[in-house]
């Protein structure tokens, strides 16, 4: 299995996980399995086969926890004054496995994550974010590639150990047939001792890959202690594509 | 005409013109009555736009409309007393009577005025607001108005609890929603024979991989205690505010889960015991000696 539309009664380990699909009757039933324990099924009746592809992990553990993603990296780089530094780092996206009519027409109907999806705090806890929490590991399947440029624009040496950006103007594009999948790149100019400013950048996707289809319109049910309090509230979709890291790097 | 005619006609003339001046005199007062009426009535319309544009900043409709009028008709009652001071109406005994009749009726609600006044200090302080999870008194739950007498919230069971304002202002509160993240805490016991480091291996482990429990601020299990049953650890990760009861109640099972299967005991209580002399045992259907 590699992204892309997944073959009719197939069932492949992907993970942890064991992905199946099964039309031996007139509906396609999807499944995800762990173990024993079915973690995720859905009935489907579509003329097109549903797609796995990445996308950008914006929904797990839940959607709506966090706006923000936070790089932490291997090891910390220090840049002198007027150094720019550019690389790669292999980062985990989530998968989705996904129905699609359309152009506008997508409807993700199981998302998960071959690694544990981590939040971190990013500030304070009294006026930070809680960013998802993104460690770099190595290519395989459930892994993109970000290529990250950084400036020392500040008049003295620097060390930056992370990187804390917008989540939503992050994108995810991928190649069909394959595991290959890419983030949007991302440029950070250190401004000071505290501050950098970080920007994702916007691009057309790399030749040979395609973008992952999102779907446009999130809600979430404002929950305390398991308990519903708050009516669906549309998760924000305004696309912010900077943002300052006030706190540090 | 005789002399008594002529007396009779200039007694008239003299009354007449002491009538026409008493008469003029209320007039006047009376305009004068009438002006300082309007005058107030005026202040008050400003004053009634003002304090209505003013506090809808921090409070509902509602409450800045009941508030704004409370303002206009107290203006206007001055506005009445002093033009009824202008127009010559003795207003001290008024003034006495509306004296005592605010006193016995200040006794009588004072706890709905205290209740009123900390609305109104709630709005302005705002401890808390609609939607906030809190917890004022022992009283947990969301907040879902904020009300002129009294606020009402919603308890963790769905139970719908009317606290008073009075007491409300007063209380202590506990905001939950002011923070991004909270933190859980634990303690767990383990045997004296058990293997601390292993341990705390299994218990970070278990965090590690709960997705709820965020990688910063980082967790932490250190021993807190040596108890009477066993060796306590203190565990401490943060999860985001809005996730912290699912955290707490998902982790404390899975630690137990992982601890037993590590094979590490968690000890029910233990007690040592010393005989001042040798006890003798006998088992049924054998011989000791």
């Amino acid at each position: 299995m590699v992204y892309g539309a997944i073959r009719s009664n197939t069932e492949v380990r992907l993970g942890p996980y064991i992905i199946s699909i099964d039309d031996s009757n007139e509906l396609i039933l999807y499944r995800r399995l762990q173990g024993d324990t079915t973690v995720s099924s859905t009935v489907i009746k579509s003329a097109e086969p549903p797609i796995l592809h990445p996308i950008t992990p914006t929904n797990l553990p839940e959607p709506g926890l966090y706006e923000h993603f936070m790089v932490q990296l291997d090891k910390p780089i220090a840049l002198d004054p007027d150094e720019r530094m550019e690389f790669d780092v292999y980062l985990p996206v989530d998968l989705a496995v996904t129905l699609v009519a359309g152009e506008d027409g997508v409807r993700h109907i199981d998302i998960f994550s071959l690694t544990t999806p981590k939040m971190a705090v990013y500030g304070t806890v009294r006026e930070g974010v809680i960013a998802r929490f993104l460690k770099p590991g190595r290519p395989g399947p459930g892994m993109a590639v970000m290529r990250i440029s950084i400036k020392n624009e500040h008049e003295a040496p620097v060390l930056v150990r992370r990187i804390v950006g917008p989540l939503r103007a992050l994108k995810v594009y991928y190649k069909d047939g394959t595991w290959d999948a890419r983030y949007s790149s991302v440029r950070v100019e250190v401004k000071s001792p505290r501050v950098a400013e970080v920007e994702v950048e916007e691009a057309d996707p790399p030749s040979g890959f395609r973008r992952a289809p999102t779907q446009k319109v999130g809600f979430t049910l404002s929950r305390i202690a398991g308990v519903a309090y708050q009516a669906l509230t549309p998760i924000s979709t305004a696309i912010e594509r900077r943002y300052t890291m006030s706190w540090g790097y | 005409m005789g002399v008594l005619e002529s007396f009779r006609e200039a007694f008239r003339s003299v009354i007449d013109s002491i009538i026409a001046s008493v008469e003029s005199i209320e007039v006047a007062n009376l305009l004068a009555a009438l002006i300082t009426l309007i005058v107030f009535v005026l202040i008050g319309r400003v004053a009634k736009k003002a304090v209505y544009a003013w506090s809808l900043r921090t409070m509902p409709e509602s409450i800045a409309k009941s508030l704004s009028n409370v303002i206009y008709y107290s203006i206007i009652f001055l506005g009445i007393i002093g033009a009824l001071g202008v127009y010559g109406v003795s207003v001290s005994s008024l003034i006495l009577a509306g004296g005592i009749a605010g006193i016995v009726i200040g006794f009588a609600s004072q706890t709905v005025f205290s209740n009123l006044l900390s609305g109104l200090f709630l709005y302005v302080d705002r401890p808390l607001r609609v939607g906030d999870p809190v917890e004022v008194d022992g009283i947990g739950g969301v907040v879902v108005d904020i009300g002129v007498l009294s606020t009402r919230i919603i308890g963790w069971d769905g139970v719908l609890h009317r606290i008073p304002n009075e007491r409300t202002f007063t209380a202590h509160i506990k905001n939950f929603s002011r923070i991004i993240a909270r933190r859980v805490e634990y303690k767990v016991s383990i045997s004296y024979q058990d293997d601390i480091e292993k341990a705390k291996g299994v218990i970070l482990k278990v965090i590690e991989e709960e997705p709820l429990a965020l990688v910063e601020p980082a967790p932490q299990i250190y021993v807190d205690d040596l108890g009477d049953n066993g060796v306590i650890l203190t565990v401490r990760f943060w999860a985001p505010a809005p996730k912290w009861f699912d955290a707490k109640t998902r982790v404390l099972e899975k630690i137990k889960v992982a601890l037993d299967e590590a094979g590490i005991e968690i000890p029910f209580p233990q007690r040592v015991v010393w005989f001042r002399t040798t006890l003798r045992t006998s088992s049924i259907g054998e011989d000791q000696a």
